[in-house]
């Protein structure tokens, strides 16, 4: 990746973020300019299309999608940063799959994670990172599964002084339970999966639960004040905002 | 065949659950079958079955050493029988990489090397092939030498109770694999 | 058809509540599914280049076959028929179940020996046996466990992993007069004795097939617990039953699936018996019995093909967060887990899987973890975009309010003016899910149902910051 000074970056936020979680997207570019990037963010952003797609109603899908590209292909900036692995991984792995009216790669080759952009760019070796204390990191299933990222945010992580950070191995409480319109359809699976992944963060006594997906967060975030279960939620962005205050 | 992959072919079956055998000599190999056979008559009354594919000679040396053992105890069966203990029997190949012993099924009684509880496969100088795409390799083309193979990697094993592994559950609880 | 699979629709929410509130079940499929996993791991990291050497060969081998399966199974029974082996092909399970039966009663059997086999399973050919006078004896532990309990499966490779040990000895001390106890190794060997006798006195072996080889007309049966070499060896008549999705095409392929089928199964470096066959021993006979039932429309359907590569491994099973607590029980098909999902909507139709295809997250772990690379999360949302394009005769109230989920996301996120109308939209969904809380409930809020509502703040964050 060419050097941080000379890259230019857009934002896409996603719509649980700007719905539900605001300060996450402050965050993200309060962390964007203390390493010397002012960040673009575009008017009229659309919903990446996502739950349309997972759902099926790849028509629904495709008119977001194509509202996504006809927004971003009037950027001039390098990368679209996009704090969200599951929104990045629709972008990158699904458009190609659904009908539209203009192509999507040279979009699909500028989506980027935020950890992975913040790693492959080197931005966050510009912030001198401290937390003192042990959290919980949770890989959220797309960005593992869909995009491959793993090193960046666990790199990130491994930066900070201070810090330790635990995470689940395959065979120990993986997923959250959100799943989009599963945590809908099947309550009672959503419910269950999320529960039994708190009760294992719980046993850790961490100070926090850091993802890089809001989904995620939401989703917990519900269940465990459902049970009292006193757990801080972070997402990552705000996790690293606060680590370099 | 080089001390390097026999270490590994016994390792791997190891874990699998079986044991390997290097002997220096036929004599040497006869003598450990006799420990092995006394070893299993020693709570109980045995028979024991050995395959008219081992060679002659090797055949002849076993027989002669349960012999001196107590006759009382241990019983040689010509037949295989549904209540044989032990049998003892040859093999053709050995693949490290798998921990296993491949038999071509056209030169072997198959049922010497599942029915009784206890199998020792012996043979002289065996092919050592590192891994299963090796000795499919190596013999390809050429069908009606392995078209009927039978690969053993250990004794019988089952963990369809709580996942906990327990040996013997249809074919044999014990195996040794020997080489001479 | 599309109604009267609505009336079959399979309610799997239903099973997951059911299945839930079984405390010791759950435990017993975690800890199982767990050791597995943990096992697997281990196995492939040890041995990766091998493996991922072998998974590369396996795939172009089970693509090459499903491509032309059709003439491919011609070629294969071509073979097998030169070695003396008898084939007859079905489509129909009732007409190969038909078939068996004639087999063993010619051979004046009344009962018979089993190995496993998931298709014998999907056949029902246990159920079509005893109704016309044979009694099958199923003889791989875990299938002669749930067989004495009157169950299905609950796991393509550990059928029964739902079990504890007490469970185990009950019903061997009910049906079978086994003297009580715990120990494992007693249980095991009581089952190996009983089973024994009914080997050696068997006049017809019925088997599965894990791979078929096209070019030599050869099965291989993989196994760990002696009983498929039993039903293969002992009796005089040996039946092989597969189906024509296991062909690869050539002898030296069998090798690329032996270094990765049990390695992924059961974290094993190689099963303990693998059985390559063709032509019977002398004296005695073969029969392969060959089912084509949905395997050539799936073959032929560009977006599906590739579920044929499946192997049967299970590890999809293993580390899906859904059935690990449904077990193959909760989804009403032969089937459970991930490949169920992918296999079911072929079998019961779509719309009668319309819940077990909602029954996912999309983790995506499955397709991690998969040997054969099938893109499992992919398929799901085909069949789902398929089942959102039935016609409007089968729809249900449930498809409904997706549809408006998904089309109000559209059109909100459209335009400018509508996009303003988000957070009132928000806030109003709020007071609406207040009044009429626990009876509808609108995606993400459900404070009745063990969530809470996350509040969304009073300015979204666009709100937020073009405001200045």
């Amino acid at each position: 990746m060419a050097n941080i000074d000379k890259i230019k970056v857009s934002l896409f936020i996603p719509c649980l973020i700007n719905q539900f979680f605001p300060d996450t997207a402050f965050s993200m570019i309060n962390v964007m300019k203390k390493c010397g990037i002012e960040p673009e963010v575009k008017k009229n952003q659309p919903c990446c299309g996502q739950p349309g797609y997972n759902m099926g109603f790849h028509d629904d899908a495709a008119a977001l999608a194509q509202k996504f590209i006809d927004l971003y292909s009037q950027t001039d900036a390098d990368y679209i940063v996009v704090p969200s692995g599951s929104c990045a991984a629709m972008v990158k792995n699904n458009y190609k799959n659904l009908n539209l009216k203009s192509s999507s790669e040279k979009i699909c080759e500028k989506i980027i994670e935020f950890s992975d952009f913040m790693y492959k760019s080197d931005a966050y070796k510009k912030l001198n990172l401290k937390y003192k204390g042990a959290i919980f990191y949770h890989k959220s299933c797309h960005l593992l599964n869909e995009l491959k990222i793993d090193e960046s945010p666990k790199n990130i992580l491994n930066s900070i002084s201070g810090l330790k950070w635990f995470e689940a191995d395959i065979y120990d409480n993986t997923c959250c339970g959100f799943g989009g319109s599963f945590s809908a359809a099947m309550p009672e699976l959503s419910i269950d999966i999320g529960t039994k992944k708190l009760e294992f963060v719980k046993e850790l006594n961490l100070s926090a639960f850091v993802a890089c997906d809001a989904g995620c967060l939401m989703h917990l975030k519900s269940v465990s004040e459902a049970q009292n279960l006193k757990i801080k939620f972070y997402h990552f962005a705000e996790f690293i905002d606060y680590c370099s205050n | 065949m080089s001390q390097d992959s026999f270490n590994i072919f016994a390792a791997n079956l190891n874990d699998n659950g079986g044991q390997a055998l290097k002997l220096e000599s036929a004599e040497a190999a006869a003598q450990k079958i006799t420990e092995l056979v006394k070893g299993e008559a020693a709570v109980k009354k045995i028979i024991v079955h050995i395959s008219s594919c081992l060679n002659d000679l090797l055949k002849k040396d076993i027989v002669n050493k349960i012999g001196m053992q107590d006759s009382d105890k241990i019983l040689i069966s010509e037949n295989l029988t549904a209540d044989c203990d032990i049998s003892i029997t040859g093999y053709d190949y050995i693949i490290a990489g798998s921990g296993a012993v491949a038999l071509n099924s056209m030169e072997h009684d198959l049922k010497e090397t599942l029915v009784p509880p206890v199998n020792i496969l012996i043979k002289k100088a065996p092919e050592i092939f590192d891994n299963l795409n090796d000795i499919f390799n190596a013999h390809g083309g050429d069908f009606q030498k392995i078209s009927n193979l039978t690969i053993i990697s250990g004794p019988s094993k089952t963990a369809d109770i709580e996942k906990k592994i327990v040996h013997g559950m249809h074919g044999p609880k014990k195996l040794f694999v020997m080489i001479y | 058809m599309q109604s009267n699979e609505k009336q079959n629709l399979i309610k799997v929410r239903q099973n997951s509540i059911t299945q839930l509130s079984n405390k010791k079940l759950q435990r017993n499929l975690k800890n199982a599914t767990a050791t597995t996993l943990k096992k697997r791991c281990d196995v492939i990291r040890k041995t990766s280049a091998v493996y991922e050497k072998a998974r590369e060969n396996a795939i172009d081998a089970r693509d090459n076959s499903i491509e032309n399966l059709e003439k491919n199974l011609e070629c294969f029974i071509k073979n097998a028929k030169f070695k003396g082996i008898k084939v007859f092909v079905y489509d129909d399970y009732d007409m190969a179940s038909a078939k068996i039966t004639e087999i063993i009663k010619s051979k004046n059997a009344d009962f018979t020996v089993k190995s496993k086999s998931m298709l014998t399973e999907e056949m029902r050919l246990n159920h079509y046996l005893e109704e016309h006078g044979i009694s099958p004896i199923e003889t791989d532990l875990g299938e002669f466990i749930v067989q004495l309990c009157g169950e299905l499966p609950a796991h393509l490779t550990a059928p029964a992993l739902h079990k504890s040990k007490e469970e185990v000895a009950e019903i061997f001390n009910r049906k079978l007069n086994m003297p009580l106890t715990d120990d494992i190794n007693q249980m095991t060997a009581f089952a190996r004795s009983y089973l024994r006798d009914k080997f050696l006195s068997a006049k017809v072996g019925i088997t599965g097939a894990n791979f078929a080889v096209t070019e030599t007309g050869s099965i291989a049966v993989i196994e760990n617990e002696g009983n498929a070499r039993m039903c293969l060896t002992l009796p005089q008549t040996h039946i092989a039953v597969f189906g024509a999705e296991k062909l690869i095409p050539k002898f030296s392929d069998i090798p690329n699936f032996l270094e990765i089928l049990s390695k992924s199964a059961t974290g094993q470096l190689l099963n303990a018996y693998t059985t390559i066959t063709s032509a019977p021993e002398a004296g005695h006979e073969r029969y392969y019995i060959i089912v084509t039932k949905n395997r050539f429309k799936i073959a032929s359907d560009a977006k599906m093909k590739k579920i044929l590569r499946c192997i049967r491994c299970g590890a999809c099973q293993n580390v899906c967060p859904v059935f690990q607590r449904l077990a193959s029980h909760g989804y009403e098909f032969t089937y459970g887990g991930p490949i169920g999902i992918m296999l079911a909507p072929f079998f019961k139709g779509i719309a009668a899987c319309e819940e077990m295809l909602d029954a996912s997250t999309l983790c995506g772990f499955c397709k991690s973890l998969c040997p054969m690379k099938i893109d499992i999360p992919e398929i799901i949302i085909e069949h789902r975009k398929r089942l959102a394009k039935l016609p409007a005769s089968s729809l249900s109230l449930k498809r409904i309010v997706k549809k408006c989920f998904s089309f109000s996301y559209r059109f909100f996120y459209s335009y400018e003016f509508t996009r303003s109308l988000i957070p009132y939209g928000i806030r109003f969904a709020e007071k609406l899910s207040n009044k009429i809380s626990g009876r509808f409930y609108i995606p993400f809020w459900d404070k009745f149902r063990g969530r809470n509502f996350i509040k969304a703040p009073e300015k979204t964050f666009f709100e937020e910051y073009f405001k200045k």
